[in-house]
């Protein structure tokens, strides 16, 4: 082993706690939530404000609940329930959708990264 | 008309160690894989040894050959797995390249190792975000990927080591 081999050596085992650290930080909360129905935007809400409230879809209304920060569907006309399911959304980038209601919620916050692009 | 392609002594050995390269790479890829994307890129074990021994040159050759043959072989060329695959090969052949030029002693089999799967995995995770999964929850995997890069760099840079030691004397 060469002197260059065993710097590397270091360098690398020693950096791999921060890349951990990094990479694996817990994400930003997020400030907003956007609802669309389908491909509109409904309204754009903060989440510093506790409330309830309807959102119209093709099959009927969903309400959903906004509280501490977080966001949850607590009820809605479809049959599977995935989207009541999937419980509290908080982190910014964070999504959730009733797929058979077409209506769909995102967290957004700093950063502005969107879920959907993919 | 009769057309001779002249071979030097350097295109075969290219052409023999990309074969040992390209058949280790299709072996490989019937191991089963805990996680996806991991590997343990065996074939890079032959890239570094050629590196040792014949220089930047030919292991580039043999690296990006390796490649593109075995993509041909395994009937993935051009799809989303050659892409990375071809985006690691070239990143960690270019990082080799400037890591043979490192003044005195410089790099050892095992730091060569090391670096090009540090390149690799990086350059790999880079290609998938920006090409296939544009999410930032994708990183998350990369510190658990990038741990198994340096502990299988390691190893592969010991055997490399060690199929030196053993076959350096017989060459000329």
């Amino acid at each position: 082993m060469t002197r260059a081999d065993i710097v590397l050596l270091l360098i690398a085992v020693l950096a791999l706690p921060f890349v951990y650290l990094h990479y694996w930080q817990a994400t930003t909360a997020g400030t907003t939530v956007r609802i669309m129905r389908g491909e509109t935007l409904v309204k754009e809400l903060a989440l510093d404000k506790d409330q309830e409230f309807d959102v119209n879809g093709p099959l009927g209304t969903s309400r959903l609940q906004i509280k501490n920060g977080k966001i949850r569907f607590i009820s809605s006309p479809c049959t599977g329930k995935v989207c009541i399911h999937k419980g509290w959304l908080s982190q910014s980038g964070d999504f959730n959708a009733c797929l058979p209601n077409r209506i769909s919620i995102e967290i957004m916050g700093q950063g502005e990264y969107d879920s959907m692009n993919y | 008309m009769k057309i001779t392609l002249k071979s030097t002594h350097e295109d075969s050995r290219i052409a023999w160690f990309t074969a040992l390269a390209v058949t280790i790479h299709v072996l490989e890829s019937s191991l089963p894989s805990p996680i996806p994307g991991l590997k343990p890129g065996l074939a890079n074990i032959i890239t570094i040894t050629v590196l040792c021994q014949f220089g930047w040159r030919t292991a580039a050759w043999v690296s990006i050959l390796r490649v593109l043959v075995g993509s041909l072989v395994l009937g993935t060329f051009l799809s989303p797995t050659f892409m990375l695959s071809l985006s690691g090969a070239v990143t960690s052949v270019f990082i080799l390249g400037l890591g043979s030029k490192l003044p005195g002693r410089g790099f050892g089999p095992l730091g060569y190792s090391l670096l090009a799967s540090i390149a690799h995995i990086s350059a790999q995770f880079s290609c998938a975000y920006l090409l296939f999964i544009p999410h930032p929850g994708l990183w998350r995997l990369f510190p658990v990927l990038l741990s198994f890069a340096v502990a299988l760099g390691i190893i592969n840079g010991i055997i490399s080591r060690s199929l030196l030691q053993h076959v350096a004397y017989k060459t000329p």
